[in-house]
């Protein structure tokens, strides 16, 4: 009896999913659903740093679970000989902010984590600056991981359809589980009130000799996150804005900012500015939901609310997706229901 | 009497000529200042060099305070340059990265940077497993690279803003400049049958230029094992053959350093090779920097003020050695006398 599964999104999300359910049962039917596809998606958009960041009031203990579990799909990733091609880098950061939090638990796997001391934060001549810490982390291109895992998804036997979704009960008669992965879109599809826009304005430009992140974590504070085509300079973080016209107050603030930090900035050529909606939440949701619709059961499994740690939590999510149908799936009710 | 202004030449425009030609122009703009050379930018050996900041230990001057001193002020003068609005015309960048070694812990500690560099510290344990291999000892730091394949045409272009003239010529001997008030002889391996210098000796390197846009840092591994990262390229290397002057790529050497660096970076197996080339390191222990006089075949005392022997840290010393040897310029031309004297 063959299992109909449907994964709404095509982001880093719903493609990861895809990946992991493929490999883990190869026996399954997967169709994704989705109305924007790479390049169009939130994913392709950002700049892809692995560091956990808006995520709301999510239990700590998960954000490090899901984050460590996609940070070692990315090392991985950047050991095969692809990794590059596939939008993995490693680069070295410096992160400062205007007030002192306490230590990150990543910090005990992230590399070279290191808190500065006050002389060398104060050589940065930034009195406002009143912590500082280094590492070295991933960057994950979301622009060029996606059309691996949609080429790879098609060629293992997964079923596309352009689709923009309503609600889950027009699925309801042609698929038993769902996947959820539908970001800032489960705002209506799933009706959760919950879910809010983290707007985001950036620039990318030429300059392919920024070769380190700065992330300013001040409540008024710029980024620069160098990608391997272009350099993305941010940012905003406006909460329950939907409006993606960039703003000429914001887009000052940005590129004065991010070139007083880096003077060299200035020469670099604009290639493009852009605004997006990063899908936030008041936690990240990663859970099964069993509906019954119209006597039929249907099980849905909500993965999303990633806010700004898409590119840093998407494989330890797909990962607890996949144990999560496999509970499913395994479990004496379902098989009986199917019978 | 009117004075006509002096006369000064650099012979050679690679990084060692072109900086120098720069910094004594815009110390002194009244000077005359020709730089004479055979070869320019992409043809000069600087241009072959991935130009990471790092002196080996072993680089020598002629006091440990004066070598000192030259990679100081080398590394200050790129640093404002990095610091600056015109970093990336000038090809200066600022790169981080990892010096791994399976067997050797001395490999990983520099006397000259730790203490320069805004960060040198050991590698942590995770960092060690970072790339493919048994890496028991490693360094992190944060340096510079200087890419002359923009650095030397910046130079280029403000050395002529300010007057500086530039010749194509090719010199055989110092009679062929005797008609200057000095010469700056910075012309790298072409010094040793310029001066029959025989401490001078190639070190001959090759490298691959690759197009990896993904690698943002840099990494040695064991035995002349790097990966560099430059502005639009990235150079693998390398090789340190003492004495060779096999100037052409050699095909074994590539497959030796391919395969090094693909052990040391798997992602590299996808990066596309834009070229291949070796060059001459001009070795000398110590690197001459000194005032001579030599007396040309017409029975003139010419004034020179000798600047090579860089070996592998043409870049990484280019203005140490430089501001050392404007100063020995200035003594010329203040008219102190210099106890050396040569005939030709």
């Amino acid at each position: 009896m063959v299992v109909k599964v449907a994964v709404i999104g095509a982001g880093i999300v719903g493609l990861s999913v895809a990946k992991v359910l493929q490999e883990r049962f190869p026996n399954l039917t997967i169709t994704l659903l989705a109305d924007k596809f790479s390049p169009g998606t939130t994913s392709d958009g950002a700049a892809g740093l692995w560091m956990p960041f808006l995520l709301g009031d999510t239990p700590e203990s998960d954000v490090y679970a899901y984050s460590k579990d996609t940070w070692d799909f990315l090392k991985e990733l950047w050991n095969s000989p692809l990794g590059g091609k596939l939008g993995v880098s490693l680069v070295p950061c410096l992160q400062t902010s205007d007030t002192v939090s306490s230590i990150p638990s990543y910090s005990d796997f992230i590399y070279g984590f290191q808190v500065l001391k006050r002389e060398e934060l104060a050589l940065y001549k930034k009195p406002q600056w009143k912590q500082g810490y280094r590492f070295v982390t991933f960057t994950c291109e979301g622009s060029r991981l996606m059309p691996h895992l949609m080429e790879q998804f098609r060629r293992k036997g997964g079923n596309v359809v352009v689709k923009r979704l309503e609600c889950f009960e027009e699925l309801a008669s042609d698929f038993d589980v769902i996947i959820n992965c539908s970001g800032i879109g489960a705002k209506e599809l799933a009706n959760d009130l919950s879910v809010h826009p983290i707007r985001g304005h950036i620039f990318r430009i030429k300059a392919p000799w920024q070769k380190s992140i700065l992330i300013d974590d001040s409540d008024v504070g710029n980024y620069i996150i160098p990608n391997q085509d272009s350099v993305v300079l941010g940012g905003t973080h406006d909460k329950d804005q939907w409006d993606t016209i960039p703003r000429k107050e914001d887009a000052k603030f940005i590129l004065e900012g991010c070139t007083s930090l880096f003077p060299s900035l200035e020469k670099a050529e604009i290639l493009y500015e852009w605004v997006g909606l990063r899908p936030g939440r008041s936690q990240l949701r990663v859970e099964l939901e069993k509906k019954m619709i119209d006597g039929k059961p249907l099980t849905v499994i909500h993965n999303y609310g990633h806010g700004g740690s898409g590119l840093t939590t998407f494989y330890g999510c797909a990962l607890k997706v996949a144990n999560l149908l496999e509970g499913i799936l395994t479990s004496e009710d379902y098989l009986a229901s199917k019978l | 009497m009117m004075t006509e202004p002096k006369r000064v030449c650099v012979l050679g425009a690679g990084i060692v000529g072109m900086t120098t030609a720069l910094m004594l122009k815009e110390k002194h703009a009244e000077l005359d200042v020709t730089v004479i050379a055979d070869k320019f930018e992409q043809d000069t050996l600087s241009d072959v060099a991935a130009g990471i900041f790092r002196p080996s230990t072993s680089f020598k001057g002629p006091t440990p305070e004066i070598t000192k001193q030259w990679l100081v002020d080398a590394y200050h003068h790129y640093k404002a340059i990095q610091d600056s609005k015109e970093a990336a015309e000038a090809g200066v960048q600022e790169v981080s990265g990892y010096v791994l070694s399976s067997k050797f812990p001395e490999v990983t500690k520099n006397q000259f940077l730790e203490g320069l560099l805004p960060v040198y510290r050991p590698a942590d344990e995770l960092e060690l497993k970072i790339c493919p291999g048994n890496w028991k000892y490693g360094a992190f730091f944060t340096t510079l690279v200087i890419e002359s394949r923009y650095h030397l045409p910046w130079l280029r272009e403000k050395f002529e803003m300010l007057g500086g003239k530039i010749v194509k010529k090719t010199i055989d001997s110092f009679n062929d400049v005797y008609d200057y008030d000095l010469v700056m002889n910075c012309t790298g391996f072409g010094a040793k049958k310029l001066c029959l210098d025989h401490d001078l000796v190639p070190i001959r390197g090759q490298v691959f230029k690759v197009k990896a846009p993904w690698v943002k840092m840099f990494f040695y591994g064991d035995y002349d094992t790097y990966i560099i990262p430059g502005i639009d390229y990235v150079t693998l290397g390398g090789c340190r053959q003492y004495d060779s002057f096999k100037q052409e790529v050699d095909k074994y050497d590539s497959a030796s350093i391919w395969e090094r660096c693909v052990e040391l970076l798997p992602n590299l197996k996808s990066a596309e090779v834009i070229k291949e080339v070796a060059g001459l390191r001009p070795h000398r222990t110590p690197v001459r920097v000194e005032r001579e006089v030599i007396v040309t075949s017409g029975g003139k005392h010419l004034q020179v003020v000798h600047q090579y022997g860089h070996g592998g840290y043409g870049v990484t010393t280019a203005p140490g050695t430089a501001k050392y040897a404007v100063k020995l310029a200035e003594d010329v031309l203040g008219g102190h006398r210099s106890k050396v004297h040569a005939k030709l």
